[in-house]
């Protein structure tokens, strides 16, 4: 499906800028399948969107460039949700004397 | 921590949460909505066309039209709404929660009852430059043009044939663009024939059993290359065509948003029917977590009618539980909701997500 495609010019986590030619890498030359595994490699899905826009795809690449049937896994989702400051997180307890 | 004065949470103001809200305050109970837009409706709010099918589902109504008069069904008294807000966790065993509020303050709460009512976020698709500037997903150019009167271009590719594509492909003919080109990887168009009559009408091209292989252009997006599928969704060599556009539209899906699920602890279960994994739900649409319910396309991407009504179960199953109307009084309610959500699922478009529900109340979560 991506056969036509020049690899280093498909985006699949825009957050972190990581290319299609950078999984592929990954799944043939390390034999990585895992999604957990390639993110801690590569960082896709780490950025500020955590995955909601690359998750689906990177899964998608995966299942097309590893041969066999594999247990590709999910993120795993902890908060916070969207990025929050850590000096607003440190003032929660302060916030909440009102 | 927060004392609550509240009783139930309610995370999401679109047509799933507004309905619950309006369940619930009717039934006299107290709910703290929380939004992350700046005006309550979530998709709504750019939905400027009419919504069809039985009027008791808005059926003549446009979309835009819809939070004022789910809003009037709610007692304002009742309501607490943080707009412009995110709750970013949900913490076990007592659902304790942290709201992001005016996206500068944290505040830590905790609710016996909680409703995830938080919609589901746009699929993106692969292809080469698809970082260039003018490429959207449908929700995006739906919010530039719909709400902000910004048009995304002149020139426009759309990529995807459902109700989305096939919608927002419309509106941009209204707007005075051109779409030069409707695509579908599938073999048929998804979205309704009204919709699609339309389109082709307009003398919109739409071709089938076609998909984007790359955006051209090096600073924006100036062209684009298509190819034909065959059958078993492979290109076919010497089928590329290229298309002048400035601007590409994605319409190639939605994925249920349910992170908080997650981590609330409610477990999840693969449906594909129902857009992948989601967590699981009985049909009070109550998740594995006790207290924790979830409605609307967060827990299976449908449409916003059949999200209105499963908003309404939820809030009327925790009126229930909290014993603030009769039984008998909520029973009656509660089937006249699931005999319209069936109403809704009759058609042929149904048929996939009946499937998906039959396969969720036959499996449990473990």
């Amino acid at each position: 499906m991506f056969e036509k495609m020049d690899p280093e010019k498909v985006i699949v986590c825009r957050c972190e800028g990581i290319t299609l030619a950078d999984l592929r890498d990954g799944i043939e030359r390390l034999k990585i399948n895992d999604l957990e595994e390639l993110k801690r490699i590569y960082r896709c899905g780490m950025g500020p969107c955590q995955g909601r826009t690359c998750e689906k795809v990177i899964k998608q690449v995966i299942q097309e460039f590893s041969n066999n049937e594999v247990d590709i896994g999910s993120y795993s989702y902890r908060p916070p949700l969207v990025p929050i400051k850590f000096e607003e997180l440190a003032n929660v307890e302060a916030n909440d004397v009102t | 921590m927060k004392t609550d004065s509240f009783d139930v949470l309610v995370i999401g103001g679109g047509p799933a949460g507004l309905c619950a809200c309006a369940e619930l305050s009717r039934c006299g109970i107290k709910v703290l909505l929380v939004d992350e837009g700046p005006v309550l409706g979530g998709q709504l709010v750019k939905q400027t066309h009419k919504f069809f099918g039985s009027r008791e589902h808005y059926a003549g109504v446009r979309g835009i039209e819809i939070p004022d008069k789910l809003q009037e069904e709610i007692d304002e008294k009742l309501i607490t709404v943080y707009s412009s807000s995110t709750v970013v966790g949900i913490y076990p065993p007592n659902n304790n929660v942290l709201i992001y509020r005016d996206q500068k303050k944290v505040e830590e709460h905790s609710f016996k009852y909680i409703i995830i009512a938080t919609g589901a976020s746009e699929n993106m698709i692969l292809f080469e430059n698809n970082d260039l500037p003018g490429i959207y997903g449908a929700g995006a150019v739906q919010t530039l043009m719909n709400q902000y009167g910004i048009i995304p271009g002149k020139n426009m590719l759309m990529v995807g044939a459902g109700n989305i594509g096939l919608i927002v492909s419309y509106q941009l003919l209204q707007a005075g663009c051109r779409v030069k080109k409707l695509i579908e990887a599938a073999p048929s168009i998804g979205g309704y024939l009204v919709h699609a009559s339309k389109i082709i009408r307009m003398g919109i091209p739409v071709q089938t059993s076609t998909t984007i292989l790359k955006a051209i252009g090096t600073e924006k997006v100036e062209g684009a290359i298509t190819v034909k599928l065959d059958e078993n969704w492979n290109q076919i060599e010497g089928t590329e065509e290229e298309i002048e556009v400035d601007t590409i539209c994605l319409s190639v899906g939605l994925a249920p948003s349910y992170k908080l699920a997650v981590h609330a602890g409610c477990k999840q279960i693969f449906i594909r029917e129902l857009g992948g994994m989601i967590p699981w739900r009985n049909s009070s649409q109550e998740t594995s977590v006790n207290g924790i319910y979830i409605a609307g396309d967060a827990c299976g991407v449908e449409e916003a009618s059949s999200a209105m009504i499963e908003g309404r179960l939820a809030g009327l199953n925790i009126a229930k539980c909290m014993k603030r109307l009769s039984e008998k009084a909520c029973n009656e309610k509660i089937d006249d909701n699931l005999i319209s959500l069936d109403k809704l699922r009759s058609g042929p478009f149904g048929e996939r997500i009946v499937e998906g529900i039959r396969k969720l109340e036959g499996k449990s979560y473990e």
